[in-house]
């Protein structure tokens, strides 16, 4: 791709940008901004990435746990998007290659981050949800269940949280999934069977050992 | 199917991750047992609280940080990768392709120079222990040590395997019939100057029955004088040892 008039066109894409939705409801307008930024169209790769941030940035929220690291791991994730993008195949569904690719970022940042606790949310942050809730007992009992069930899915292993969370989040199928993980459907759904056993068991100790009820 | 079997197939099937069959057959025992229907509502709580697991909003700043971030690593990786294009312009694939097979010719040769050469260097060790006389002229039957012998590499040659004893080692049987060898200027390093030293290459034969004699020089001490013995080749000759000093 041509560099020189990067700068130029960046600043062209941000002033046209799109709905955010439009290219999702049309499948064959964004596989026309794939095939121009693979040839190189700076614009229609500003274009992909805006209409693809919000996945990329959730996906690698959820599987690092903090918003710096998700913001690292998804300008890695568009680096390589736009490396390999001429090695896409057109016949393939765009956002599983996008989700491949952010699960490997993910994984490799994980492997370069010390072990450490992944704080998906704090207690206060978990209280700010929104004011769809009308009383402060809802409030209160959602931000519990919020961050119960982050805590359930940060003590999972890399492989079991990227599985639960391409399937019971991102409503991909279990083969969707396999594929995504370049693994097979019957390690997948065992992956599956097992966060979802984990995070279920979680809860329950949890809500035991305070004395809540679900 | 009982009920340990189906809690095992619960958490796929709150997801609907069952087969069609199997998921029947679950859906049967659930009907049947309140204890695994109520494990299998939890389940499907569990599912729904986690398919909410929602990150935060982000502001559109982040994103926009995000696209700028990309594009200028985007320009920086270019920019590097001109670099190193630059450089690699300067090697042909033909001049690469070239400078790898020759390489690829070379380095076995220069190997087998090497090993070849290390074996040479073992070939020291290696002593004419036999050496005829001369059949050109020489009456006097004194030859220069330090001058190779004519002729001598038509002659069979003997290898020592063992490696050479060691100059302080040696020791006469009989101090009478000693002679001592001197050659200041050619004695082994490391060893004192005052060292005797035999040269083995001045073994030779005597003029005439060189096919039947052996001969030894040994030069003493005072440069005019140098005994010379012969012996019959079918004995071996008697070992000469020196002591030194």
């Amino acid at each position: 791709m041509e560099t020189r008039s990067v700068a130029s066109t960046m600043a062209l894409a941000v002033e046209i940008q799109l709905p955010e939705s439009a290219p999702a409801r049309n499948q064959s307008a964004l596989a026309s901004l794939i095939a121009r930024a693979a040839a190189g169209d700076a614009a229609a790769f500003e274009q992909i990435m805006i209409h693809t941030q919000h996945r990329v940035m959730a996906m690698s929220w959820r599987m690092l746990g903090n918003e710096a690291d998700a913001r690292d791991a998804s300008q890695e994730v568009f680096l390589r998007v736009y490396k390999y993008l001429k090695r896409y195949d057109a016949n393939k569904d765009f956002f599983a290659w996008l989700y491949r690719i952010t699960v490997n970022v993910c994984r490799d940042m994980m492997k370069k981050q010390r072990p450490r606790d992944h704080v998906f949310i704090s207690d206060e942050e978990a209280l700010n949800v929104p004011a769809s809730q009308e009383t402060a007992e809802e409030l209160l009992i959602d931000a519990q269940q919020r961050a119960l069930v982050d805590q359930a899915i940060a003590t999972l292993p890399y492989k079991e949280r990227a599985s639960i969370v391409l399937r019971d989040i991102e409503g991909f199928s279990t083969e969707a999934v396999a594929q995504i993980l370049q693994s097979s459907a019957t390690t997948v759904r065992a992956q599956i069977s097992s966060a979802r056993k984990k995070i279920r068991n979680h809860c329950r100790r949890v809500l035991t050992a305070t004395g809540g009820a679900k | 199917m009982n009920c340990q079997q189906v809690e095992r197939l619960l958490p796929l099937y709150a997801g609907r991750d069952l087969r069609a069959k199997s998921e029947q057959l679950v859906a049967a025992h659930l009907q049947s047992c309140a204890n695994c229907s109520a494990t299998a509502a939890d389940y499907r709580e569990t599912r729904n609280l986690v398919h909410e697991f929602a990150p935060p909003a982000f502001s559109q700043n982040v994103y926009a940080d995000i696209r700028q971030n990309v594009w200028r690593r985007i320009e920086t990786e270019t920019r590097r990768k001109t670099i190193f294009q630059s450089i690699g312009g300067w090697f042909s694939p033909r001049l690469a392709w070239a400078v790898a097979a020759t390489l690829l010719i070379v380095s076995p040769v220069f190997m087998f120079y090497l090993i070849r050469a290390g074996f040479n260097g073992r070939r020291d060790l290696v002593v004419n222990v036999s050496q005829p006389m001369p059949t050109g002229n020489n009456s006097s039957g004194l030859r220069n040590p330090s001058k190779p012998a004519e002729g001598r590499q038509s002659q069979p040659q003997v290898k020592i395997a063992k490696p050479p004893r060691k100059l302080d080692r040696l020791h006469a049987p009989a101090p009478a019939n000693t002679a001592v060898a001197y050659l200041p200027r050619t004695t082994s390093a490391g060893a004192p100057a005052s060292m005797p030293f035999i040269r083995p290459t001045d073994f030779s034969d005597p003029p005439g029955d060189s096919e039947n004699t052996l001969r030894l020089e040994i030069q003493t001490k005072n440069p005019n004088i140098r005994i010379i013995w012969f012996a019959p080749r079918e004995q071996k000759p008697a070992a000469v040892h020196a002591k030194g000093t």
